[in-house]
């Protein structure tokens, strides 16, 4: 692999206790700095990839290289480590309704601190202007002290994204971020996403359902069809056509 | 044009002959249990004069008993503040064991369940005289009774909350490098502060209420005071006693009502 890699899957092939196939035999190297989007339809095995990637489930066959370490053999304090350095953000945001969006944001932090200084709720003032920038990175500073359920759907994705740059990731995977967003926030969670990958030279991945969104943000596209990978090209010699084609291909 | 079939129920299902089933059974087992446990339901009626001259003796309380049972009634409510605090000390972690959606095994969460179901079984009054016979007459047995109720109790109340948490934010703290005590602290103990709180609240509610009626079998308290004026007739002082448990009890229902508002 060379140097520019950061992230590379060879061969990888999950397989679930119930015998259902997961994600077969995919291979596919990530250069530093890419933003990639990955489609396919709902169950294909996109949040599967994802899930493996940051060693939130453990894959079958095959090997994960992050910055040309072999993670399937991480564990404990070392896994705990490793994933500091991947931020990760959910469909569903995730984010802890009762607390503040300071507080939220915060937490992005955490792998970074001692148990006890987590118990007695301490932060370093160097980490709260930290939470400070990145709120105001995703415009949302004036909501620092809001309770985080009062915000709305497309406010939440953004708090998510500024806690995830608390870890000072150098991969960020985010599965389906925008799925329970309407179009025009969407667009605005997506620029967010994109100024990540742009202003702090963080790699991207993320789950897409829609092409048009694919296509406008992304730099290369990656199209997964019952686990198998069908489709890697530059976004720029994609055509929507391609992308209808990963969605409905395999089924003539 | 072409109407669409209604779908069609059995008789069965039309006429709900299974729920009226049930019900008959209810009506013949009820019957019959007042059958076999010799239940005369007339004595209610022909005795209910008893029920009159017993309020008329209550009717005038003594009031000059209450500064006797003062000192008793303050140590009801002690008794009844220790043994809940006690019991919710030991019930919060037994509670994380035996939650189904956290990360352990079914062994874990299926051992501690069995124990606290037991716990829980056994009646507090039961209890108390058991426990008499272990440590003694006075207000320790009638404390460690109610520790061990709240503890059986409360860890119950407080696995159920656990269950019942949005665990998304535990898994976003885990995917960022937190430890399981990390995800614990800032992803789950937000969540159930509250209802904790509040589940504490109305345990200690339960505690004041039959922390009362402990003292019957010597386990410390008010409720010595309440066995020895029956036991004396003397029905103008069992009314202060009386009296008094109802207007703690109260006091302490609307505290508590009140703070579990708050905490919503």
């Amino acid at each position: 692999m060379s140097d520019s890699d950061i992230l590379q899957v060879n061969h990888v092939t999950k397989v679930y206790p119930n015998g259902i196939k997961g994600l077969d035999d995919i291979s596919f190297n990530v250069k530093r700095g890419e933003f990639i989007a990955v489609v396919g339809l709902s169950g294909a095995g996109k949040s599967t990839l994802f899930r493996s990637i940051n060693r939130m489930q453990d894959i079958t066959n095959g090997e994960i290289f992050i910055n040309g370490t072999d993670i399937s053999k991480l564990k404990g304090k070392e896994l705990r480590h490793f994933r500091r350095k991947i931020g990760m953000i959910f469909q569903s945001f995730n984010l802890v309704n009762r607390l503040t969006v300071q507080k939220n944001v915060l937490s992005g932090r955490v792998g970074y601190y001692s148990t006890w200084k987590t118990i007695l709720g301490l932060y370093s003032k160097g980490d709260k202007e930290k939470a400070v920038r990145s709120l105001d990175h995703v415009n949302m500073l004036k909501k620092l002290y809001d309770r985080a359920d009062s915000l709305s759907g497309g406010q939440m994705q953004r708090v998510a994204i500024a806690r995830t740059m608390m870890q000072e990731p150098d991969l960020v995977l985010a599965d389906e971020p925008v799925a329970s967003l309407d179009p025009k926030t969407s667009e605005g969670v997506m620029k967010d996403l994109r100024n990540l990958n742009v202003k702090d030279h963080d790699t991207v991945l993320v789950n897409l359902h829609s092409i048009d969104l694919a296509l406008e943000f992304a730099d290369r596209i990656i199209g997964i069809r019952d686990g198998q990978l069908v489709f890697d090209k530059a976004a720029a010699q994609s055509t929507p056509d391609d992308l209808k084609e990963i969605y409905e291909g395999g089924n003539s | 044009m072409h109407t669409s079939e209604v779908p069609r129920r059995s008789f069965v299902k039309k006429y709900h002959i299974k729920g009226m089933i049930v019900i008959a059974i209810l009506i013949v087992l009820f019957l019959y249990s007042l059958k076999i446990c010799g239940v005369d339901p007339s004595l209610f009626v022909s005795n209910i004069a008893q029920f009159g001259v017993l309020i008329g003796q209550m009717s005038n309380p003594d009031w000059s008993y209450f500064s006797f049972i003062w000192d008793p009634l303050v140590q009801t409510v002690q008794m009844a503040i220790l043994g809940t605090t006690i019991g919710t000390i030991f019930a919060i972690p037994a509670a994380f064991l035996a939650a189904r959606n956290l990360d352990h095994s079914k062994v874990v969460h299926g051992t501690s369940r069995f124990v606290l179901d037991i716990f829980r079984t056994l009646p507090s009054l039961l209890l108390a005289a058991i426990l008499v016979a272990i440590f003694g007459i006075g207000p320790t047995t009638g404390t460690i009774t109610l520790a061990i109720f709240s503890f059986g109790m409360i860890s119950k109340l407080f696995y159920e909350v656990l269950e019942t948490v949005d665990m998304g934010p535990a898994e976003a703290m885990k995917a960022s490098g937190a430890s399981i005590i990390q995800i614990i602290r800032l992803a789950i103990i937000p969540q159930i502060a509250g209802q904790f709180c509040s589940f504490f609240l109305y345990t200690l509610e339960v505690n004041v209420r039959s922390s009362t009626v402990l003292g019957y079998v010597g386990a410390g308290g008010l409720g010595l005071y309440l066995q020895q004026t029956i036991d004396e007739f003397n029905y103008s002082e069992t009314a202060v006693v009386i009296l008094a448990t109802f207007a703690t009890v109260l006091v302490i229902d609307i505290l508590s009502n009140y703070l579990r508002r708050k905490l919503q």
